[in-house]
């Protein structure tokens, strides 16, 4: 068994779900993100997505659209983000992180020396929405990745108009966990409604004993509410850069803003 | 990598199908629909019904005789510009609302640069009773207006995309956010040789009749083969459609001109070929004008239609494999050349095709100063210059020129 899916399981155990919210890196400033995340992972984050910004985010909403140009207002670093990612590994030396962001950041920098870096800073998993399955195992082949097989589990998607065949192999391959899109289109929508695709986590749990994680449009506690009766925990993402996008001007409140939000979430 | 080992969807390393899993199995559907219709005699019929009947195929190879006598040259226009709606663009468009048809699909969405492409997209869309929606830039919205207004006329929706700087690429996201929401009943027509497979081959396949066409046309003229033969590079698509004719011709240069923009600095072009380095940008893996971290340039061209940060991932195995070469080509001398056909011929030329015309222009001029006498060549003119009036008339007033 891969190291995340370990680690997740018995993350799961203690609490009986999962909660693994996302935070892109930087937003609205370092600092600011740094306390952020302290804050996510004092609330019980299981563990937590850090997001790379990107110029072209084709799967994201509005929200995180703007999320991403705030933060690329400044020069974007691979460096600083490992920095970052050490940084929290120092402060939460037990939690596991994972990473989530476009290819091309990962081809630019290496993709085989990034692992390398990220593994050594906890990053147990990655997930890269703009790689299906195919070209994820050209990628392995390509770069030599087999060797991270257990360290860090690149996470993949199953979403409302994945085919069954399809479902099956990758429920069948799956690693860490399986990333369940609730609905089909960009994040940050406001309708959330895992009935029509209730179907779907039955024959996952048939072929694959990993989590399943639901995300795309998670807001409120009566969307965890209905996430946790069909999957193994949640997602939440634009809601809390939405969260840090209306506080821009008073930066010092945003952390007790996220705790008195997740109060709320999964009271 | 040899031959045998290039996967499909693949040209050498480039292409691919980069996007999130949402839009796998509307990919998948697409690429088993083209496999099955590109060899289908009914389906080619129709649509080859469609290029005569309604685009006007097959087009002019005009001899430029005053081009010619003025470089020194055999100067012959493949006249794509004198389609139904203006470019080139239509023949991808018709094969591709007829593939929605096919499909099923009652609603097909596009992204556009220059707006032709959105204005053929309509085009098809009213012909054949589909609903329409197209992307576009809210810069080229204002530097192309003509083009929002013609769309709206066709009766299709017109989004503006982007920030107020928001170009072709921004166009392209939007409306693949659109299509991940919307690909039960939507097609997405992309308007170039770009996007994730079966794109890049599906739109070259539609537009390989430019380069079969032009290949009978000179021989039949001339006897002979063109020394070389000369398209601009926004995605690529004209100048895929035009080399396909040509590419096992060893003999014939096959050159495709870049938007040099106004310098040679990051943001200032969009030269993504000469400039760019290898990536992952909008569904496939090509050149790309990047930082070193990978973010995506802000690229410039006068010209709408090449403003784009990436290019045809074919292009960038032609690149590679040396059988095509890429040139830049500035601003300025795109508008030269716009004026310069303008006056010596009576053809307005879109300002995209003017940086195939001014390549052309630079090439003969070397090849004579190497001792060639007279060398022969095809240009592909892409569109018209309509479209392009305006800002043309304001970009030339500010250089100090004056109409009377
Ligand atoms: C007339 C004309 N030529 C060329 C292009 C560039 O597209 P491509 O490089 O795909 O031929 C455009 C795009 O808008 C165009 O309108």
């Amino acid at each position: 068994m891969d190291e995340l899916q370990q680690y997740l399981i018995e993350c799961k155990k203690k609490k009986g779900f999962l909660f693994v919210p996302y935070h892109a890196f930087g937003d609205p400033d370092p600092e600011t993100s740094m306390k952020v995340v302290r804050t996510l992972f004092n609330a019980g984050a299981d563990s937590i997505e850090i997001g790379l910004p990107f110029s072209d985010p084709v799967a994201d909403g509005p929200v995180l659209q703007r999320t991403f140009r705030r933060i690329l207002q400044h020069e974007f670093s691979m460096q600083n983000f490992i920095d970052f990612l050490s940084k929290i590994k120092e402060e939460f030396p037990d939690k596991k992180i994972l990473v989530m962001g476009y290819i091309n950041l990962f081809l630019q920098f290496g993709i085989e020396k990034l692992f390398e870096k990220f593994y050594k800073n906890n990053v147990r998993g990655v997930i890269i929405p703009d790689v299906p399955m195919e070209e994820k195992s050209y990628i392995i082949e390509q770069y030599n990745l087999h060797k991270f097989e257990n360290k860090i589990s690149w996470i993949d998607f199953i979403t409302p108009t994945t085919q069954p065949h399809r479902l099956v192999k990758i429920a069948q391959n799956a690693r860490g966990f399986i990333y369940m899109v609730s609905y089909k289109g960009v994040t940050g929508r406001n309708s959330f409604d895992l009935k029509p695709i209730s179907k779907l986590f039955k024959q996952i749990r048939k072929y694959t004993g990993v989590p399943i994680l639901v995300g795309f449009g998670v807001k409120t506690s009566a969307n965890v509410k209905m996430a946790l009766e069909y999957a193994d925990g949640f997602i939440i993402a634009s809601r809390l850069h939405e969260l840090i996008e209306q506080n821009l001007n008073d930066r010092q409140k945003i952390p007790g803003l996220i705790e008195q939000e997740l109060k709320l979430l999964l009271a | 990598m040899n031959q045998s080992e290039i996967r499909e969807g693949y040209f050498g390393r480039y292409g691919g199908r980069f996007v999130s899993e949402l839009l796998i199995p509307a990919l998948e559907e697409l690429t088993t629909a083209f496999k099955k219709y590109s060899r289908d005699s009914a389906f080619k019929k129709e649509y080859n019904n469609l290029l005569r009947e309604f685009a006007g195929r097959p087009t002019l190879m005009y001899h430029a005789r005053n081009i010619s006598e003025k470089w020194g040259a055999d100067v012959y226009l493949k006249r794509e510009d004198l389609l139904h709606t203006g470019s080139h663009k239509i023949n991808n468009c018709l094969g591709q609302a007829l593939l929605a048809k096919k499909l099923k699909k009652p609603r097909v969405i596009a992204e556009t640069g220059a707006g032709q492409h959105g204005v053929a997209t309509a085009t098809a869309a009213a012909l054949m009773k589909l609903e329409c929606c197209v992307y576009m830039g809210n810069e080229d919205l204002r530097r192309q207006a003509l083009n929002g207004f013609r769309m709206r006329l066709l009766g299709a929706f017109v989004v503006g995309a982007g920030d107020q700087m928001g170009t072709l690429r921004d166009a392209v996201n939007e409306a693949l956010r659109d299509w991940s929401s919307s690909v039960d009943h939507t097609h997405y027509i992309v308007g170039s040789v770009i996007g994730p497979h079966p794109f890049p081959s599906l739109v070259k396949w539609f537009h390989a009749v430019i380069g079969r066409e032009s290949k009978k046309q000179i021989i039949r003229m001339t006897g002979k083969l063109p020394d070389a033969v000369f398209a601009c590079v926004g995605g690529g698509s004209n100048a895929m459609g035009m080399f396909s004719g040509f590419l096992t011709e060893s003999g014939v240069d096959l050159i495709g001109a870049e938007a040099g923009g106004t310098g040679m600095k990051k943001g200032e072009h969009s030269s993504t070929l000469k400039m760019g380095k290898p990536g992952v940008l909008q569904g496939c893996y090509t050149y790309v004008l990047q930082n070193k971290a990978g973010i995506v340039d802000n690229v410039h061209s006068i010209s709408a239609g090449l403003d784009y940060p990436g290019v045809g991932p074919e292009h960038a195995h032609l690149l590679e494999t040396g059988r095509a070469k890429y040139v830049a080509i500035s601003d300025d001398s795109a508008l030269a050349a716009f004026q310069e056909l303008s006056e010596t011929e009576g053809i307005i030329p879109a300002l995209e095709s003017s940086h195939a015309l001014a390549a052309a222009r630079n090439w003969v001029f070397d090849q004579k100063k190497l001792g060639r006498k007279k060398p022969m060549i095809v240009i592909s003119l892409s569109g018209r210059g309509d479209k392009d009036a305006a800002e043309a008339q304001r970009l030339m007033e500010k250089q100090g020129r004056v109409f009377q």
